[in-house]
C-alpha cells in the first residue's frame, strides 16, 4: 500500500520537527494520513460557514472545538483576550452582522504540520463586508490576517485545541507568532539516510498519488508565508524552489536571487497580503503542473481602509525532489479582461 | 441548513449513477479506490454515506477549482465549463432557475466570461460531505475586479454555492450547482460604525 509506504516515510521526518506552541512534552508526535490533512482542511473550512452564520445560536462554531479549547483574539485590547468553555465560544458566533447566507471569513493557505499530540497549522484569513444581494457598491474588505493553529484529534474527529487571530501587519518584524513551521517536506518521497541531491527528480508515471497532491498543496500554501513573513532573508522562499527554478516576472532564477527578490518585497511577521484560490494540478509524464489564483490585498491598518493592490493567476511547474515537491518554474499572469491573449 | 435539504432533492436522480460507478477511481490507483469510513468532521455523523477516499476529495476540490477558470476564461467557446457538469448537471442562479444541458451551459460561460487572462470568481471555504449518493459540498466566492480599464480594483460581490457531485465515468461533475449572494441581514448602525 502506497499509503502505508507514505507512513513509514513521515514517521522518520517528524522526528525531526520541533514545535514552539505550548504542547505536553510526554505527548507524541503522531502520523498525519492524506485523510487527516483533508479533514484538518475540512475543519478550518468550516469555521467561515459556523461563525458567519452563527449556526444552532452559535453551537456550531463551539462544536468545532475540542473540550477546554480557546479562541484567542489578539488583536482585542492591549494584550488579546482569551475566550474558553462552551458557552463563551458560542457567544463569539452571536449578535452582530450574521445569517444563513452571509460569508465574511474567507480562509485560505492552509498549511498543517504533524506535532505533538496532533497537528499545527496556520491559515490566511481575510473578512469581508460583502454587500446584501450581491451589490458590489458596499463590499470592501474589513480586516484579516492570520490564525495560528493548534488541532486535536478526537473520538468526534479533528477540532481546534486553540486557535490564535493576529492581525495583519506590516513594517519591522514584530514578536513572531507561535506554531512557527518546519520547511516543507516530502509526505511521499523517502528521505533516504544519506544527503540526496537536490538536482535530481523523482520520476513520476503520469499520475499522482493523493500524497502527491497533498504535498503540493502545501507547498503552494507555504509561498505566501514565505514571501509575506520572510523571517529568514528569503531562505523559506527561496527554498520552495528547485536550485534551478525559474520565477517570472521579473524573470529571476536560482535560489540565491529568489532570496534577494522576496527579502526586496514588502514583509513583516504578521503580514498577510497575498491570498491564494483555485489551485488545479495536472500530473504530467516528469511531473506535475498547476495554477492558482492570486489577490494581494492591502489590508488597512490604523483604521485606514484596504484596498486591492494586485491580482492574476500563476502558472506552475512542479518537480518532486528527494526533498519533496517544489515549484520548478512559477510564472504570475496579471489579471486583465477583454480578448487579447497573455 | 440548505445543503441538507439540497442533499434529500438530489437523491432520486443521483443514486443510480453514484451506485454504478463508486468503485472505479478516475486515476486507477487502485490501492486508494476502496471506500473507507470518514469520521464526520462536524460532529454530526453524515446521514448516509458510502465514504469518500482522500482522492475522491482531492479530485471533487480538483472539479471546484477548475470552475473558476472556466467560467472566467470562457475556454474552448463555453465547453470546458459545460463539461465540468453531469449530462444532466445544471446552475442554478439566486432564483433557483437552472441552466441544464451542455449547449445551454456552454453559452452561459460564453455571456459571463470576461477574458483569456481574468481572475473574478476567487472560491475557498470549500466543505465536502459524503452522501449515500456521492457527496454535497458548499464554499465561499468572492467575486473581485481587477485589472478592468482604469477602474480601481474592487469587490464586486460574492457569496457562497451549494453544490451536488456526482462521479460519472469521466471523473467528479457537478449534479447541481446554485449560488446564494451573500446577505448579512440588518445591522445595528452603532456597530457597524464601531468596527
Amino acid at each position: 500500500m502506497r499509503i502505508a509506504i507514505a507512513i513509514a516515510a513521515l514517521s522518520v521526518l517528524v522526528v525531526g520537527f520541533s514545535g514552539t506552541s505550548a504542547q505536553q512534552p510526554t505527548s507524541p508526535t503522531p502520523v498525519l494520513t492524506a485523510l487527516d490533512y483533508l479533514e484538518i482542511e475540512q475543519l478550518v473550512y468550516r469555521y467561515g460557514y459556523a461563525l458567519d452564520t452563527g449556526a444552532d445560536n452559535g453551537s456550531g462554531y463551539a462544536d468545532l472545538y475540542a473540550d477546554d479549547a480557546t479562541f484567542t483574539g489578539t488583536n482585542q485590547g492591549p494584550s488579546g483576550r482569551t475566550y474558553q468553555g462552551r458557552e463563551r465560544l458560542a457567544a463569539l458566533a452571536r449578535g452582530g452582522k450574521r445569517g444563513p447566507n452571509f460569508m465574511s471569513h474567507w480562509v485560505t493557505n492552509v498549511v498543517i504540520e504533524p506535532a505533538p499530540g496532533g497537528a499545527i497549522g496556520k491559515t490566511y484569513v481575510g473578512i469581508f463586508d460583502i454587500g446584501n444581494g450581491g451589490n458590489g457598491a458596499k463590499s470592501r474588505v474589513d480586516h484579516g490576517g492570520l490564525y495560528n493553529d493548534v488541532y486535536v484529534k478526537t473520538p468526534q474527529g479533528w477540532r481546534f485545541k486553540s486557535r490564535s487571530f493576529f492581525e495583519s501587519t506590516s513594517g519591522a518584524p514584530v514578536q513572531p507568532p507561535p506554531a512557527m513551521m518546519a520547511p516543507p517536506r516530502a509526505l511521499s518521497a523517502s528521505p533516504g539516510p544519506q544527503s540526496p541531491n537536490p538536482e535530481s527528480r523523482i520520476p513520476n508515471p503520469g499520475r499522482l498519488t493523493a500524497e502527491d497532491y497533498i504535498e503540493i498543496q502545501q507547498l503552494v500554501a507555504r509561498y505566501p508565508y514565505a514571501l509575506d513573513q520572510n523571517p529568514d532573508e528569503g531562505l523559506s522562499y527561496a527554498n520552495l524552489f528547485t536550485p534551478d527554478a525559474v520565477f517570472r516576472q521579473p524573470r529571476t532564477e536560482g535560489r540565491q536571487n529568489l532570496a534577494t527578490m522576496a527579502s526586496r518585497a514588502p514583509h513583516g511577521a504578521k503580514y498577510t497580503r497575498h491570498f491564494l484560490a483555485n489551485h488545479v494540478i495536472e500530473a504530467t509524464t516528469d511531473g506535475a503542473v498547476g495554477k492558482q489564483y492570486l489577490v494581494a490585498v492591502d489590508i488597512g491598518e490604523s483604521g485606514q481602509p484596504s484596498s486591492i493592490f494586485l491580482g492574476g493567476h500563476y502558472e506552475d511547474v512542479y518537480a518532486k525532489t528527494p526533498e519533496g515537491w517544489r515549484f520548478n518554474t512559477r510564472t504570475f499572469i496579471a489579471s486583465a479582461t477583454g480578448t487579447e491573449a497573455k | 441548513m440548505n445543503v441538507r435539504s439540497t442533499r434529500v432533492v438530489s437523491i432520486i436522480g443521483v443514486a443510480v449513477l453514484a451506485l454504478a460507478w463508486s468503485a472505479h477511481a478516475v486515476s486507477g490507483q487502485a490501492d486508494s479506490a476502496s471506500p473507507r469510513p470518514l469520521a464526520s468532521v462536524a460532529g454530526k455523523p453524515a446521514a448516509s454515506f458510502a465514504g469518500l477516499t482522500p482522492l475522491d476529495y482531492i479530485e471533487i476540490k480538483q472539479l471546484v477549482s477548475r470552475y473558476a477558470y472556466a467560467v472566467d476564461t470562457g475556454a474552448d467557446n463555453g465547453n470546458v465549463y459545460a463539461s465540468l457538469f453531469a449530462p444532466d448537471g445544471a446552475f442554478a442562479d439566486r432564483m433557483g432557475r437552472e441552466t441544464k444541458g451542455r449547449e445551454a451551459l456552454a453559452a452561459l460561460a460564453r455571456r459571463n466570461t470576461r477574458g483569456p487572462q481574468s481572475a473574478f470568481h476567487f472560491i475557498v471555504n470549500h466543505v465536502i460531505e459524503p452522501t449515500s449518493e456521492g457527496a454535497v459540498g458548499k464554499e465561499y466566492l468572492v467575486q473581485l475586479r481587477i485589472g478592468e480599464g482604469e477602474r480601481p480594483n474592487d469587490i464586486f460581490g460574492g457569496g457562497h454555492y451549494e453544490d451536488v457531485y456526482v462521479k460519472t465515468p469521466d471523473g467528479w461533475r457537478f449534479k447541481r450547482r446554485q449560488f446564494m449572494p451573500s446577505e448579512g441581514g440588518p445591522r445595528p448602525r452603532q456597530e457597524a460604525e464601531a468596527r
